[in-house]
């Protein structure tokens, strides 16, 4: 049973094919990694199956409660004119059947998981490192309790040791929460040891999909040929 | 994590800033007096702003006198006459003999002096009206106006531009046609079409009302479109965009994610809209248009200076002018230094990209 089916999905933005026929297909625990180029379409992508914007053809089945994102760039996913309290307040928006103590007890326990300390309550994106913010999104999107997270270049804009801790702590919070992942990226390197599955967008198609470790072997497309030797080519 | 440090949100990182700037905080407090003022015009004026008295026509300002052969008494004005010189110009001859001790805390007033004696602070008016009383009676409604319409205006200006930038599409259209219908027309000539259209016979207060409207009118669709353009590209922000996903309603949005981002700009123009209400105001109001005679503001407490003659004889019916000056001073003053304290730029925090 599918979690999220993406059928045929196209997206125009004035004339020009953002997205073109793509087909997804995700299974409960999966953790694809949808790799391209910048305006490959994968943001566009990730938008229509947020419901954010609506394709132009094609549809898209998911439980939209059960979907979460996290932005590329974690200076502008925080309102800089709220406090953390408010900002993870903001995930339980529809859960009005929580008490005040519940939501407390709630964003205590996620602040916890993402490895934040819990007196970060009152403070403002501006005092946290772009690291620690993307910690807040997480837990942010966590409170809402998804199923389905998709990672739009989630840890593009960090240093690349905050990269590593952020993807460990994206590792065992899929363990621990259950989730399924949609890690959208444009480094090879980074999805390797990270996801199971690639879906490679070029120029708004899905060129070639398969298990990381195929893909990696044996790219098909020329397009994946030469993204997989860049990217791993040692004597650069 | 030091717990001794007090976390600031961005508002109060600005409002720190904007203390730090001395010329803003004079003008602050400049403001704050004036509207203090006003507020308690019943007790710091002498008069009520109608007590007039016909035989002190243009009367100068009186001397409070504290010393009395040498000795220091109990403050006290002199008498006047009115007398006509040669040239059959008023003149009003001091009466050394007669006094007339000041009252404090008489009749609920600060200070007044009993009839028949007259205490002109500031000099009189054509009626022989304390124009120091009429001042401050005349701020309540002069300082008022400003605030007033500049709320309704900012409320609507704030409001239609947000939901014209955050929808976008024919919403955006249809609103922001409106919005040029009112800037079409030229800001004075629109005011004196709309205040042709109310009714003669009002009261002043009804009179008051129709001109807070008509102010507020005018200014809303300039903010309207700035806004708009605002909001037009904040809505893409991320954290708006993740509001969304979290089934945040859209006016929920606007008000509180996408409005509080405008605020540097917003704070600026909110100054500089109300010092520009208060000279629409007086300019209605010296054209006979606004607050009618004996409601005194400073609008038509200026008119009285039209003609030339009793600026000649009478120079403090000027004075209204000075205060109308200071107040829009003042108001600009606040709203640059607002706009400094908001500008990220400005103090040195990272958090605008």
């Amino acid at each position: 049973m599918s979690i999220l089916e993406v059928q045929q999905v196209s997206k125009y933005f004035k004339g020009v094919r953002v997205v073109d026929g793509v087909s997804l297909s995700l299974e409960p625990g999966d953790n694809l990694a949808i790799i391209g180029e910048s305006g490959s379409g994968k943001t566009t992508l990730a938008k229509m199956i947020m419901g954010l914007i609506s394709p132009d053809q094609g549809n898209i089945q998911a439980q939209r409660q059960s979907l979460q994102m996290v932005f590329q760039d974690p200076n502008q996913s925080l309102d800089p004119l709220w406090n953390v309290r408010s900002i993870l307040k903001e995930a339980l928006w529809t859960k009005r059947s929580l008490s005040a103590s519940q939501k407390e007890a709630q964003m205590a326990h996620i602040l916890k998981a993402v490895g934040l300390a819990p007196d970060v309550l009152g403070r403002f994106p501006h005092e946290f490192s772009g690291g620690e913010r993307q910690r807040l999104c997480l837990a942010r999107c966590l409170l809402s309790r998804p199923k389905v997270l998709v990672l739009d270049e989630a840890v593009s804009a960090l240093d690349t040791l905050v990269q590593k801790q952020i993807m460990d702590l994206l590792k065992q919070l899929k363990q621990d929460f259950n989730l399924t992942y949609i890690f959208i990226s444009h480094n090879l390197r980074l999805v390797r040891h990270f996801s199971d599955k690639i879906a490679v967008m070029y120029q708004g198609k899905i060129i070639e999909e398969g298990a990381v470790s195929a893909i990696l072997q044996s790219p098909s497309h020329p397009y994946t040929q030469e993204l997989v030797r860049t990217a791993f080519y040692r004597h650069l | 994590m030091n717990d001794a440090v007090k976390h600031q949100s961005r508002t109060q990182l600005a409002l720190a800033a904007f203390r730090r700037n001395r010329a803003a905080m004079l003008c602050f407090w400049v403001l704050a007096v004036l509207y203090g003022l006003a507020v308690f015009a019943d007790v710091v004026c002498p008069y009520s702003y109608q007590d007039e008295d016909r035989d002190f026509s243009y009367c100068p300002p009186t001397a409070i006198e504290f010393m009395d052969h040498g000795h220091w008494v109990r403050p006290f004005v002199y008498k006047r006459t009115l007398t006509f010189d040669a040239d059959h110009r008023r003149d009003y001859v001091i009466d050394r003999h007669t006094k007339y001790p000041l009252r404090f805390f008489h009749a609920g007033r600060l200070f007044t002096v009993d009839r028949p004696g007259r205490l002109y602070v500031w000099g009189a008016d054509a009626r022989g009206r304390d124009l120091f009383s009429r001042i401050w009676y005349g701020a309540r409604i002069s300082l008022s106006i400003g605030l007033l319409g500049v709320a309704i205006s900012f409320a609507l200006g704030l409001l239609i531009g947000g939901i014209a930038g955050y929808y976008g599409g024919w919403v955006d259209a249809v609103l922001m046609r409106l919005c040029e219908m009112f800037m079409m027309i030229p800001g004075f000539y629109l005011m004196l079409a709309l205040r042709a259209a109310v009714p003669e016979n009002f009261n002043y207060v009804e009179v008051y009302i129709s001109v807070v409207v008509i102010l507020a009118l005018i200014g809303w669709a300039s903010l309207a479109r700035i806004i708009r353009g605002m909001a037009l590209s904040l809505r893409e922000r991320d954290y708006v965009l993740a509001a969304k996903t979290f089934g945040v309603p859209d006016l929920v949005i606007i008000v509180k994610h996408i409005l509080p981002q405008t605020i540097s700009y917003s704070m600026a123009t909110l100054m500089l809209t109300v010092s520009s209400y208060i000279l629409a105001e007086a300019g209605l109001s010296v054209v006979g248009l606004g607050i009618q005679d004996p409601i005194p503001s400073w609008g038509n407490l200026l008119s009285d200076a039209m003609s030339i003659v009793p600026v000649i004889f009478a120079p403090w019916i000027l004075l209204p002018g000075l205060f109308i000056f200071i107040a829009v001073m003042c108001f600009n003053v606040i709203g640059d230094a607002l706009r400094d304290a908001f500008d990220p730029m400005v103090e040195g925090s990272s958090i605008e990209n």
